[in-house]
């Protein structure tokens, strides 16, 4: 129990949103360590006042994993942090994950009804501190579990969607292994998001709470290569699958010039700098380019990651390079306020159309046309077209290309069984994450396309609740 | 290449849609991935409404306007045209389609501006502009989904 004494509700609007303290700009641009550093208890009881505690809840509404926001910020104000952990454990076994890259201000925060007249409640940022709390007291609270139920269930892929499928059924008595490709748990969480967005012993914390809960993970797994899913149903003795394996299949533009020296896929750098620490080169074994002027194609998540890891490995110019308008960029707007701030350059309005190089097949230059934002279109979108006789050269030694992922079809090629789409994602049943393979089940980015952290764990939710529903029916010798 | 009547050049056009769709029909048959096999398919059913368009233009003489003219997305001109193996994906499907119904496109801008008859320019300019509609369709999907987050 803390120490902490409640504080009473403010009084709406008459508090403003505590800010929350980060790293100076400059400083921070030549670091990995974390951006913001968080909210003391004082900060986090304070902006837990703000929230009107409504009767009927629209926040929940807008969690996809329907976490019960209102009863875990009212313990916070209360100064009840570990109570207010349990709550947010009950639905959620990333929180602090969650806390820190979840798009609150699309999703909670944006139904939040403070947010009708002020700014919403700062649902993310307590999330984060109550699973901070809880971590720093050094003793991490483990639910009681089910009787085992002696159903066994494979788990392929340690990401979010994974991970949240094998603590729902482990928590439910089932046992689960998981099945991961690479040498560390968390996929997209450790090889992709970086360590100044999301420090990776938080990870690493988080997937320990699952193991916890009884989950077994093997490493270097790659199913579909070493064992195939009909033979983890057939010979290994698993009862069902849940595939997991996201969007790792990264898109590139198709241009002239994506074969030169120099150009990455985001996946590859990121992965490179974050799980293969080539920000330690030599003493790490991976090296990354380390360019000067590094140009980054894409307007997500990923490409402001990319821009800003380019920062800090040395690059004395970064650019974002984005067809369209700031108004149209997915980054979360934090993500591309700390990039601005931190001097990365964003050249909006702006179409790479040819990569240059030299003789010896080196990037040397991207040439981009400019772009005006065209009329409407039948679905109410305003594309992209360029505006004539406006080409110019962005110098670059480095090309990022962040524009998004597909499905990887090392695991589905293997798997004749499981009905895909045209663009090699699983067909999956929207409610359950039944796939056309009995007793195969798929939800996350393999499923809807390269999507959020959330988005993956509330599909793993719902499959879990199925698969446990089928598992339960189903008789075992 | 000549034409005498604006009968001619769209039999040319039905022939030309004919071909497609057999193209994406025989390319299909080689895919190794049977989703693949289907989205061809798609597309050479969609070559097959537009040979079926053509038909009741050229049979019922009145070559309506399809869609209000719409801004040429250019996707098709920057990007590399792939290489045709048993193992194509999507996007190269659609990268394939976006650059055939621009050569196409061209070829009927090209006919239209030789033509010496006025009426035959304006049918060689209406079927270049279905061709720019075509190539549009694939080149908005393409964006959708390849540049979505560009």
């Amino acid at each position: 129990m803390s120490q902490y004494a409640p504080i009473p509700k403010a009084r709406p609007g008459k508090v403003d949103r505590v800010p929350m303290p980060e790293q100076d700009p400059i400083e921070r641009g030549r670091n990995f360590l974390e951006v913001p550093f968080g909210y003391s208890p004082e900060m986090a009881q304070v902006e837990a006042s703000r929230c009107l505690e409504c009767k009927d809840p629209t926040c929940i509404k807008g969690c996809p994993v329907g976490i019960d926001i209102r009863g875990f910020v009212v313990k916070i104000r209360e100064g009840d942090f570990q109570g207010a952990v349990d709550i947010i454990k009950h639905d959620n076994a990333l929180p602090a994950v969650c806390g820190r890259v979840c798009p609150q201000e699309t999703q909670c925060e944006e139904v939040c009804v403070v947010g009708r007249k002020h700014t919403p409640v700062a649902i993310g940022r307590l999330e984060r501190f109550a699973a901070d709390w809880e971590r720093d007291q050094g003793v991490v609270a483990i639910p009681k579990l089910a009787h085992s139920t002696g159903r066994r269930v494979a788990v392929v892929g340690s990401g979010p969607a994974g991970l949240t499928v094998a603590g729902e059924l482990a928590l439910r008595g089932h046992s689960v292994t998981i099945f991961e490709a690479l040498h560390k748990p968390g996929g997209v969480l450790m090889y992709g998001i970086p360590e100044f967005r999301l420090p990776k012993d938080i990870v690493e914390a988080e997937v320990d709470y699952v193991r916890k809960l009884g989950v077994e993970i093997i490493y270097n797994a790659v199913i579909g290569k070493m064992i195939t899913v009909q033979e983890l149903l057939e010979e290994e003795g698993f009862h069902a699958v849940f595939l997991g394996l996201g969007a790792g299949l990264p898109y590139f533009m198709n241009i002239p010039g994506e074969n030169l020296n120099g150009v990455y896929s985001a996946n590859e750098y990121l992965t490179r700098v974050n799980l293969m620490k080539a920000y330690d080169f030599p003493r790490a074994d991976t090296p990354v380019r380390p360019g000067q002027k590094v140009a980054v194609f894409g307007g997500g998540n990923v490409a402001m990651d990319a821009a800003r890891t380019a920062l800090r490995m040395g690059a004395a110019e970064v650019s974002v390079i984005y067809r369209r308008s700031m108004e149209e960029m997915p980054a979360r707007r934090e993500e591309i306020h700390h990039a601005e701030e931190e001097g990365i350059n964003m050249r909006l309005l702006c179409n790479p159309v040819n990569i240059l190089g030299d003789e010896q097949g080196n990037v040397t230059g991207v040439t981009c046309l400019r772009m005006e934002l065209g009329e409407p279109d039948a679905s109410g979108r305003r594309r992209p077209v360029p505006v004539e006789g406006s080409e110019f050269v962005v110098e670059s030694d480095t090309v990022v290309v962040a524009i998004g992922n597909g499905a990887n079809p090392l695991l589905t090629e293997a798997t004749p069984e499981l009905k895909l789409n045209k663009w090699g994602n699983i067909v999956a049943d929207d409610a359950t994450g039944r796939t056309s393979m009995p007793g195969v089940y798929a939800g996350g980015d393999i499923v809807i396309g390269a999507a959020t952290v959330i988005l993956a764990m509330g599909a793993g939710k719902q499959a879990a609740l199925a698969m446990h529903e089928e598992l339960m029916a189903k008789e075992i010798n | 290449m000549q034409f005498t009547s604006a009968e001619e050049a769209l039999n040319y056009a039905i022939k030309r849609e004919i071909e497609a769709a057999r193209f994406y029909t025989q390319l299909a048959a080689r895919m190794r991935k049977r989703e693949m096999q289907e989205a061809l398919l798609e597309m050479a059913e969609e070559e097959k409404s537009h040979r079926d368009r053509l038909i009741a233009v050229r049979d019922q003489g009145i070559f309506t306007a399809g869609e209000p003219q719409v801004q040429d997305l250019r996707v098709a001109d920057f990007v590399v045209m792939p290489e045709i193996t048993d193992d194509l994906d999507y996007a190269q499907a659609l990268i394939l389609a976006m650059k055939r119904e621009a050569a196409a496109r061209e070829l009927y801008l090209e006919l239209a501006r030789v033509s010496r008859d006025e009426a035959l320019s304006q049918v060689f300019t209406r079927l270049a502009e279905e061709e720019g509609l075509h190539k549009r369709r694939f080149e908005a999907e393409y964006e959708d989904r390849v540049l979505e987050g560009n």
